[in-house]
């Protein structure tokens, strides 16, 4: 396509005037605010902006364009020629948007959508394109490579395709776009779809599935899953309603077995229960009539006989208090007569007592120290006695002359006469003493003291006798006799106490006597045992009428407060006879028992269970007809067998969509070598290209390019490689307006076109600018190109049709 | 003498609602209308043909929970059978419940006194049209699914046989229903002998047997649906009208009383020749009353899966309903159509001709040229 001529009336700010383009080279020239930037968007307007737009999107799009002086349209038109054949396109926006394309054989297309498509196929390339590579703005040069990496889709693809097509005819179709078809045709069927393992990514299945980029597989995955779900559900369903109905037939035939009983016998039960209150009643009646009769009978000789027994009792108390005092008389007696017997022995050993007293007292009283005294004394004697028997002396004396004199030995003080020639021969203990008138001789043991031994010995006997004397005894062998008897005298005066006492107490003997003296005449009567027997006899006849006339008494007391009277009871004995016989006629109009039935307790009984049971497996039948009830609630919308179809076609949809994901994934991959193949060669001319560019553009400053696909990423020079961002804002435009013409020329290749520029040379300093001038004419001898600029000194270089605003 | 007539007619499905396929409102409702608009096309029938007695040997509803106004219009219906009684058995899919009358308590309600005999139990029942006792020995059905079958008990049953002693009962039949699992009462050809009477009365197969038109002296007999339901019902619903002979020979006649036709049917198709004999063959259908489900498949030139595309176009148009599935309709994508559409080494042909050299490729090589195609727009 190239560009004959293109008219603003209205658009912005712009003049009314159509500006017009010839082949080659146009420069448009212009000062700042000229209108330049805005020939450039009614251009673009009018090449890729529909005519039916929004409100919303005419505001964002269109509305900058709504020229301030008023009015609520824009409108372009162009004239354009593509393959020497002319159009005129006019696009109005606005409240009444309009496309009109008039074709070169004079048909006109106004449907906006058949505009749009005729104009897309006389552009030969879309919009990104003409954005990024044909139409440019200068601001927007330096961002050129950014941008084209940014967006690569359509443009670079687009020129990928093209370069490819040199080396690889396509048939006319965009393989880049084939690519992306069998790319999206893929993604679309595998999005989400794990292929390994044959399910949903990260195991989201059916019950947490993915909401966004569900693939197709995936979708006919999760359909045939619900479906899945909804059957197994249908099934549960229908396998649960089968189930309650089951129940519900046994139940019901349960519930009818027993109320078929029941109601065949419930009047037979009715009749066996009312024949037994009756029977219970006429027992009742059997029981109460006679006792009521007895009771009628009974009634006045009890109220007599209670009066009898109650005279009777009292009699009976009199009695009781007459042999009672009776009793105490005789006891008096009694009490008497054992007093006086029991003075009578107390006189007794009273005067045993005092026999024993007396002789007591003509017993000496030695005391037991005093006997010990006087044995220890003979002990401490004999013992003298031995110790002086020990210093035993003989004596001899022979008188030559008769005398007299006085001997003391051992064994006493004597005198002796001894006649002339006479002799006396004396033995002693100890010592002696011969005392005469005119002499004395004593002898002593020369061994122990004999004199001390027989004086000791004499004091100990001197002292035994004095003891003697004392206890007027012998010895102490006597004294130890008399001690005795004394010891047994007192004893027997201590038993005869006892014995008095045991039989006076605590009183005294005299006062026992004296209460015997006061004692008065008591005549004796009947004796106590027959006095007590009587007392018993009256006691237990007087407490059995009493309770005789307790319980007569009580009874008439019942009687009363039931029947108050005879007459009423008379009454009620009236009543319950005829009661009775109702009773037995009622009873006679039961219907018998069935047959075989005997025990008709256990037969109502069982009827009762039986009706029980009943009612419960009624109760259950209503729950279980509720609870089925609220069960049906979740009834699926379709039946089984519907269910059971779709499953089938979901299933074979399901299959189908994996048959034709495989397929596009295995045309991708085909495609994809094949693709392989020549990617390498493809990019090559173009790198050719622009380094043959920035050579001249740079002026053999960098020479080489590292390309990444289709554009440059690094520029080279003295063998070393420069990233985009190191280098100057000139070399970068440089480098844009290289890859712009060498793109262009690629894309144009074979068509008409053209290139639009804003102030390319802008940026550069001179040398530069005169190398892209002539690069600029190169290209515009061979296509179309615009340039914009608001430098007169860069129009007149670059020459061309000059266009001034 | 009037030989006695019945009309027999099962699986009416009443209450049917047609949610399982993408039906629009209006068709889903002319569907479920149709149930009833059939049933009085039977009751007519009847009554033109002079049926002693109208036998409904199971399913007449299609569930246990349809609603009273669908019991109660479909009672209105039968009500207006002119013969001695209506007969109906309890099926499996409207089986009887002990103790859960809400059904057939409200359709013994709705029928008029004395009319219906409803055989719920498994036990005989006589009618008599005039002096003639039938006797039906029914088989009921107590719930959606059984493994065992509800005649069994008939066998013992003395019969009297001066009565024209029918069986009616619910269930598959081996040999004539599908019912892999045996869960739909099955019964065998040997068990409807053994049972003694003179003939049965069946329900439950959606397939009329006899196949004929006519048929004489069978011992089963079962209608079809009164107006099919569905893709798997390929007729155009019947009753049998039954005539006993003396001799209890029984003749009976098939006769339509759907509106309605559900066809489905698998074609391949190789050329325009065979597209053009499945057009003459839909053209013989009723498009404002069939339902239409295509399965095609086959390989077909570029202007025979045009035409093709035209056709389905003015199916879809056409009738009531059309399911037309084509994804096995493939582009006749040989090395001849490669080479004369593409160029030589071409990326298109290259990629074509890695496909069509494995005939199970085909799917691969059909999406590939649409892909192809669909890039070249």
């Amino acid at each position: 396509m190239i560009l004959r001529q293109v008219r603003l009336h209205p658009f912005g700010g712009a003049t009314d005037r159509p500006v017009a383009f010839a082949p080659g080279l146009n420069v448009v020239l212009g000062p700042n605010e000229a209108g330049k930037s805005t020939l450039v968007n009614a251009l673009r307007s009018v090449l890729f902006r529909s005519t039916q737009l929004t409100a919303t999107r005419f505001r964002s799009e269109m509305q900058a364009y709504v020229p301030v002086t008023g009015g609520d349209t824009v409108r372009v038109t162009l004239l354009f020629a593509v393959d020497g054949q002319e159009y005129s396109l006019e696009k109005c926006w606005g409240a009444s948007g309009s496309s009109r394309l008039r074709l070169p054989g004079g048909g006109e297309l106004t449907a906006p959508e058949r505009v749009e498509k005729e104009l897309a196929g006389l552009l030969h390339t879309g919009e990104g394109t003409y954005n990024y590579v044909l139409i440019t703005y200068q601001t927007h040069l330096a961002g050129t490579v950014n941008e084209l990496r940014k967006n690569p889709l359509e443009s670079t693809e687009a020129l990928t395709s093209l370069l490819q097509r040199s080396i690889f005819q396509s048939d006319g179709i965009s393989i880049e776009r084939l690519r992306m078809l069998a790319r999206q045709r893929e993604d679309e069927y595998f999005s989400k779809w794990d292929r390994g393992r044959g399910a949903p990514e990260e195991g989201r299945d059916f019950d947490k599935p993915w909401i966004n980029k569900v693939g197709r597989i995936l979708k006919c995955y999760y359909d045939l899953r619900g479906t899945e779900h909804a059957y197994r559900e249908a099934v549960v369903y229908e396998t649960t309603i089968d189930e309650f109905a089951v129940r519900t037939n046994g139940l019901k035939q349960e519930a009818e077995t027993e109320a078929a009983y029941v109601n065949t016998h419930a009047r037979f039960v009715a009749d066996a229960r009312r024949r037994s209150e009756l029977e219970i009643r006429l027992q009742k009646f059997k029981e109460d009539i006679p006792r009521l009769r007895d009771i009628q009978q009974q009634w006045p000789r009890s109220e007599e006989h209670v009066k009898r027994l109650h005279d009777e009792v009292i009699s009976l108390r009199e009695q009781y208090k007459e042999l009672l005092a009776e009793q105490r008389q005789t006891e008096a007696y009694l009490n008497q007569q054992t007093l006086r017997e029991t003075f009578a022995r107390a006189e007794r050993e009273h005067e045993r007592l005092v026999e024993e007293e007396r002789r007591l007292s003509e017993i000496k009283n030695i005391r037991e120290p005093d006997v010990k005294s006087l044995r220890d004394v003979e002990t401490t004697i004999r013992n003298l006695q031995i110790k002086v028997e020990s210093q035993k002396l003989a004596l001899r004396i022979e008188a030559k002359n008769s005398f007299e004199a006085r001997l003391k030995t051992s064994a006493g003080d004597q005198r002796v006469r001894v006649e002339a020639g006479e002799s006396i021969n004396e033995t002693t203990k100890g010592a002696f003493e011969l005392l005469h008138a005119d002499w004395a001789v004593a002898v002593r043991s020369a061994t122990d003291d004999a004199v001390a031994l027989q004086r000791a010995l004499e004091a100990q006997t001197a002292r035994h006798a004095e003891l003697c004397r004392n206890l007027v005894v012998a010895n102490a062998e006597e004294a130890g006799l008399l001690q005795r008897s004394y010891e047994e005298q007192r004893t027997r005066v201590e038993k005869a106490r006892s014995a008095l006492q045991a039989l006076t107490g605590k009183e005294s003997y005299q006062a026992m006597e004296q209460r015997v003296a006061d004692l008065g005449t008591v005549v004796p009567g009947r004796s106590v045992s027959v006095i007590s027997e009587l007392m018993k006899q009256v006691t237990a006849k007087g407490e059995n009428r009493s309770r005789d006339e307790k319980e007569l008494q009580g009874k008439c007391d019942e009687w009363v407060e039931r029947y108050m009277d005879p007459d009423h009871l008379l009454d009620l004995l009236l009543r319950h006879k005829q009661d009775a016989a109702e009773a037995e006629q009622q009873v006679r109009a039961l219907a018998p028992l069935p047959e075989g039935v005997k025990d008709a307790t256990a037969y109502v009984a069982d009827f009762d269970r039986r009706k029980e049971m009943l009612a419960t497996k009624k109760e259950e039948l209503n729950q279980l007809l509720l609870e089925r009830a609220t069960f049906e609630k979740n009834e699926p919308d379709e039946s089984l067998e519907e269910l059971e179809d779709r499953l089938r076609d979901q299933r074979a949809r399901f299959e189908c969509a994996l048959a034709e994901g495989e397929s596009y994934a295995r045309i991708h991959q085909e495609l994809e070598r094949l693709v392989e193949t020549l990617d390498a060669k493809a990019y090559k001319p173009l790198q050719d290209r622009f380094e043959s560019l920035v050579d001249q553009l740079t002026l053999h400053r960098y020479e080489g390019l590292q390309m990444e696909g289709p554009l440059p990423v690094k520029m080279k020079a003295n063998d070393r490689a420069f990233t985009l961002n190191m280098l100057s804002q000139g070399t970068l435009d440089v480098l844009a307006l290289a890859v712009r013409i060498g793109m262009a020329e690629y894309y144009l290749d074979g068509n008409d076109g053209f290139i639009l520029m804003d102030d390319p040379l802008v940026n550069l300093d001179p040398e530069r600018q005169h190398a892209a001038v002539a690069c600029l004419q190169e290209f515009a001898r061979r296509k179309q190109a615009i340039i914009l600029t608001c430098h007169p000194s860069h129009a007149e270089s670059l020459g061309g049709n000059l266009i001034r605003l | 003498m009037k030989p006695l007539r019945i009309a027999h007619t099962a699986d009416n499905h009443i209450g049917l609602r047609f949610n399982g396929r993408p039906y629009t409102e209006d068709l889903r409702k002319r569907l479920v209308e149709e149930r009833y608009l059939a049933a009085e096309r039977v009751v007519e029938t009847a009554n033109s043909r002079g049926a002693d007695l109208l036998v409904i040997a199971g399913d007449l509803f299609e569930n246990t929970r349809v609603p009273a106004k669908a019991i109660i219009r479909t009672a209105e219906i039968l009500n207006g059978f002119t013969g001695v009684n209506v007969i109906v058995l309890p099926g499996n899919h409207d089986f009887y419940e002990q103790g859960n009358e809400t059904l057939w308590g409200r359709f013994c309600d709705a029928m008029k006194e004395n009319f219906l005999v409803l055989l719920s139990k498994p036990e005989p029942v006589s009618v008599f049209i005039g002096e003639a006792e039938v006797a039906f020995y029914p088989g009921p059905c107590r719930s959606k699914h059984s493994p065992t079958n509800s005649i069994g008990w008939i066998e013992e049953k003395p019969k009297n046989p001066d009565a024209i002693n029918v069986g009616v009962a619910h269930g598959s039949v081996s040999g004539v229903s599908p019912d892999m699992d045996e869960k739909y009462y099955p019964m065998t050809p040997e068990n409807l002998r053994k049972a003694g009477v003179d003939f049965w009365l069946l329900g439950h197969t959606h397939l009329r047997y006899p196949g004929e038109q006519r048929a004489e002296g069978s011992l089963f007999y079962i209608p079809s649906t009164h107006t099919p339901d569905g893709f798997d019902c390929d007729h155009e619903g019947y009753i049998w009208c039954l005539d006993v002979l003396p001799g209890k020979k029984v003749v009976a006649e098939s006769i339509r009383t759907g509106a309605f036709r559900f066809y489905e049917r698998k074609r391949s198709v190789d050329s325009v020749a065979s597209i053009e004999d499945l057009k003459r063959e839909i053209s013989m259908l009723e498009p404002g009353t069939t339902l239409l489900k295509l399965v095609l498949d086959g390989r077909l030139s570029e202007e025979a899966i045009d035409h093709l595309h035209e056709i389905i176009g003015e199916i879809g148009q056409q009738f009531c309903y059309a399911e037309v599935y084509h994804e096995n309709v493939a582009l006749n994508i040989n090395r001849e159509y490669i080479d004369a559409n593409f160029s030589r080494d071409s990326l298109p042909h290259r990629l074509l001709s890695a496909f069509a050299e494995q005939p199970e490729d085909n799917l691969v090589l059909q999406l590939a040229h649409d892909m192809i195609r669909e890039a070249r727009q």
